[in-house]
């Protein structure tokens, strides 16, 4: 080996070390965290957080109206943005395909996409919680619904767009109308891929805090009265850990473990739907 | 190949116009209702981006009719005497934004140099997903061990030995000032790196997969090693798409409200020392909201919005228009 | 009129006895700017089968998608001319083109089931413009079924998804979905060539039994087949028709060189 090639392979070798090194520093970050997670997590879990509400400090108690509340604010906006996020998918996919408004969409609902969620807040704070001279339920969900709708947009277009064309044709050729084609052919064939988009959408507003500060804020009693503040996992996992009080702090921890997992879960269940849905094609 | 009797009459009734009426969900009314409901909802999209700045902006009117301009480079920030400067919150957000993006993206590219080129093939996909369901933990769990583990430890073990080396050098005496309190600025910066890393690294792994394999085996057919075609046949092929995904985490580090709220420390004041508790401008909104109970506090707090969102809206425009740029 | 062209009126007259169905007139055919079509001149006779055979590029597909207008779905593509079909033209704007495709049934080079059971994939047609009773439409479903010669293989999982049928199977319940809706005329766009050849056979079969309800126009690359399925055969080259003439008159005595040349296979 001359000296050039030596040099080279030695080059190699530390970017490589390098490289190696580099990932197993992040890894044990990663690792690190979610240990401390499982463990805080799993040291406050107990059944009666299903149970109980979440108690005055000194006291122990729940999570179940934190729970309750995050279900119905999710529930809400799912409900409002699943159809928004579908239609306008279809748009992208379906009707706009090359022209400039759809471009135009398409490139404001990538940067909605990456927007701070804090905006959302500030946003619906502005044109609902303002005007309705409170924080509520219905403007928790009109924010989160406002971070829903771009996942489920990006995911029905590029579902969409794995539907062959000429199953479409196959439909018009029986005199279907366009709108006919979407709605059985088009539709059918990436249900299981429209489907993961809303998954998706679901895993990420369950762990949204901040725009929930300024519209359903949070609630320590049982409410499930959308038009006050509601009571929510995160803002709950907030206010408690900025707290002092140890058991407010465990429950904390045990709300965020809840959430972390929810969403784990609903990510694994999107990919391997994911999966399926590609292998169709 | 036997037949059916029964199709002789098949033909019947075809004779006539083009008029069979269609039934109602294949008629022209549902047709362009259907259309126009997809096509509002499209616009619906745009109207989301105008609302934002609409609204931010009105809600942000009086304070910008009071302080003017001048409003982005005042550094007071005090309710009691109701004067309100956005410096502080810009440069806390630029400083800790900038600490995450110069920690996360050489660290980043090594994940996804790793995780595309250099891992066994096996360990590639299982690792591949591990990063991104990394990405999509909720960031007030980053928050949460930011605070009660990272900053702790970040005080003994960094800040406090960093503080005395540096104690007699000029300038890096006053950059790394202490006490040693764990919550500050560099904690943000470095508890934001760790959160968008997982975010960048998938990103980058992706726009490093779209590198066409023939590019990369020929690199190698002429001898090439793992880093030599990365150099010079990898980064050169996707610069665009790279700096395209250190935008997109920029983004997401400048706006990131929780992961920060819990480590920043909360002093609306611009210090030389990055070690000094300082806000940002998604910490101070989400820290004083509820306490804001004059009108021209609120209002400068949407300002603050307003100003994150112009913001934001650059940096992601810029990522997107770079990313898309290598997609097609 | 180029000499050529006189030449087809000329032959279609002669030898064409059969009532006319569908008749072609001055037919010009733009991709944005480019002339895919030019000046077709065309009568395809009813309940007959018409081939139409040339290169790759030379129009035919084209020409077959002109007849139920599914070129209208994408931008830029223009036709002008006349399409008789029944007394209508069916290029005018004010045509409903869902009946048109209602009546002018089309089956595509590769098979397209549905996503959804082999029985919906028959009744989405039948839905789109009647709502039978349960038992009339499960006879409907027999009958077109059994019209596209699948029922025997069918008939115990009308229920499966209509996606797990082998190709030939996936294309015949195709043409089964095409003609339950009673249509008048069925194009076909190299229905074979996508499948082995025991499924080519079996298509090539069903066709001949469908000749007598239907008008077919197929497009096809395989001379054999046009030989085999069709009464008249029409040769396309680079956007013209050369040649129009009985089948077998084509392939003894064709009157044209360029015919006789992609016949015996000098190009194309």
């Amino acid at each position: 080996m001359n000296a050039v090639v030596r040099r080279r392979h030695f080059a190699n070798l530390v970017s490589r070390m390098l490289i190696l090194a580099a990932t197993l520093f992040v890894l044990a970050f990663l690792v690190w965290i979610c240990g401390v997670l499982l463990y805080e997590g799993f040291s406050a879990f107990k059944p009666t957080l299903f149970t109980e509400m979440t108690p005055p400090p000194g006291e122990s108690g729940g999570l179940a109206n934190a729970i309750v509340g995050s279900l119905m604010l999710v529930g809400v906006a799912m409900l409002v943005s699943t159809p928004i996020g579908l239609l306008a998918g279809t748009y992208l996919n379906e009707y706009g395909k090359g022209t400039w408004l759809a471009s135009v969409v398409r490139f404001v609902n990538d940067v909605l996409l990456a927007k701070p969620s804090i905006l959302a807040g500030l946003f619906v704070y502005e044109i609902i919680v303002a005007p309705m001279g409170g924080f509520s339920g219905w403007a928790g969900s009109a924010a989160l619904a406002i971070i829903a709708i771009p996942v489920v947009v990006r995911t029905t277009e590029d579902m969409m767009n794995l539907v062959p064309n000429s199953m479409r044709e196959a439909a018009y050729a029986l005199g279907a109308s366009r709108s006919r084609v979407i709605l059985s052919v088009s539709y059918r064939a990436a249900r299981v891929g429209i489907t993961t988009g809303v998954i998706l959408a679901v895993a990420r507003i369950s762990g949204e805090t901040a725009p929930l500060l300024f519209t359903s804020l949070n609630n320590q009693f049982w409410s499930t009265d959308m038009s006050h503040s509601i009571a929510n996992l995160p803002v709950m996992i907030f206010q408690f850990a900025m707290n002092p009080y140890p058991d407010w702090q465990a429950l904390a921890w045990a709300g965020a473990l809840l959430i972390t997992l929810t969403i784990l879960v609903l990510s694994i269940i999107s990919r391997v739907f994911l999966r399926s849905a590609n292998s169709q094609h | 190949m036997t037949l059916v009797n029964n199709r002789t009459k098949a033909h019947a009734e075809t004779a006539g116009e083009f008029q069979r009426p269609p039934r109602f969900l294949n008629g022209e009314a549902f047709n362009k209702t259907f259309k126009w409901l997809s096509i509002g909802a499209a616009l619906f999209i745009l109207m989301i981006l105008g609302g934002f700045f609409v609204s931010l902006t009105i809600g942000a009117w009086p304070a910008l009719k009071q302080f003017g301009i001048g409003f982005i480079w005042t550094s007071a920030w005090n309710p009691v005497t109701e004067k309100f400067g956005a410096l502080p919150a810009i440069a806390g957000t630029l400083i800790t934004s900038a600490i995450a993006i110069i920690i996360a993206v050489p660290l980043a590219f090594a994940i996804a140099v790793y995780i595309t080129q250099l891992a066994p093939k096996w360990l590639r996909h299982p690792l591949g997903i591990a990063i991104e369901l990394l990405a999509a933990i909720p960031s007030i769990i980053y928050g949460m061990w930011g605070l009660f583990y990272f900053a702790p430890m970040f005080a003994d073990y960094v800040q406090g030995p960093i503080i005395n080396l540096f104690e007699n050098v000029p300038i890096l005496s006053t950059i790394f000032q202490g006490p040693a309190i764990g919550i500050g600025m560099a904690t943000a910066g470095i508890v934001l790196a760790i959160m968008i890393l997982p975010f960048i690294a998938s990103v980058m792994r992706d726009v490093i997969d779209t590198v066409p394999k023939r590019l990369k085996e020929s690199g190698f057919a002429i001898g090439a090693t793992d880093w030599e075609v990365t150099k010079a046949i990898i980064i050169p092929h996707c610069r665009t798409g790279l700096a395209g995904s250190i935008f997109l985490g920029l983004g997401r580090a400048l706006g990131e409200t929780m992961a920060v709220t819990f480590i920043i420390g909360n002093a609306n004041r611009i210090t030389a020392s990055i070690f000094a508790p300082g806000n940002t401008i998604a910490s101070t909104i989400a820290n004083e909201f509820q306490e804001a109970y004059t009108e021209i506090h609120s209002s400068s707090l949407m300002a603050l919005g307003l100003l994150l969102f112009i913001i934001t809206f650059i940096v992601l425009a810029i990522a997107r228009m770079m990313l898309n740029r290598i997609s097609t | 009129m180029t000499p050529s062209e006189m030449l087809n009126i000329e032959s279609s007259q002669s030898t064409l006895t059969t009532d006319i169905d569908i008749t072609v007139r001055d037919l010009n055919f733009y991709y944005g700017n480019s002339h895919a079509l030019k000046n077709i001149n065309l009568e395809f006779g009813k309940k007959e089968t018409t081939a139409i055979i040339g290169p790759s590029g030379c129009g035919k597909s084209t020409l077959l998608r002109i007849l139920n207008r599914i070129y209208t779905l994408y931008p830029g593509q223009e036709a002008k001319g006349e399409i008789i079909i029944n007394g209508e033209n069916i290029l005018d704007p004010k045509v409903n083109v869902a009946a048109l495709r209602a009546k002018v049934g089309m089956v595509f080079q590769s098979p397209t089931p549905f996503p959804m059971s082999i029985y919906d994939n028959i009744a989405y047609g039948i839905r789109l413009y009647e709502k039978p009773s349960r038992r009339e439409m499960d006879e409907r479903i027999e009958k077109a079924l059994r019209g596209a010669a699948l029922w025997d293989e069918v008939k115990d999982k009308l229920h499966a998804s209509g996606q797990s049928l082998s190709g030939g199977q996936q294309q015949r319940l195709c043409i089964a979905r095409t003609i339950a809706l009673k249509p008048q005329v069925l194009l076909l766009d190299e229905p074979t060539s996508a499948l082995d050849p025991v499924s080519t056979t079996k298509i090539e079969d069903l066709l001949d039994d469908l000749r007598d309800e239907y008008t077919i126009v197929i497009v096809t690359h395989n001379m054999q087949q046009a030989a085999r399925v069709s009464q008249k055969t029409v040769f396309m080259y680079m956007g013209e028709v050369v040649e129009v003439a009985q089948t077998d008159e084509m392939f003894l005595r064709p009157k044209e060189e360029r015919t006789k040349n992609y016949i015996t296979g000098r190009f194309g």
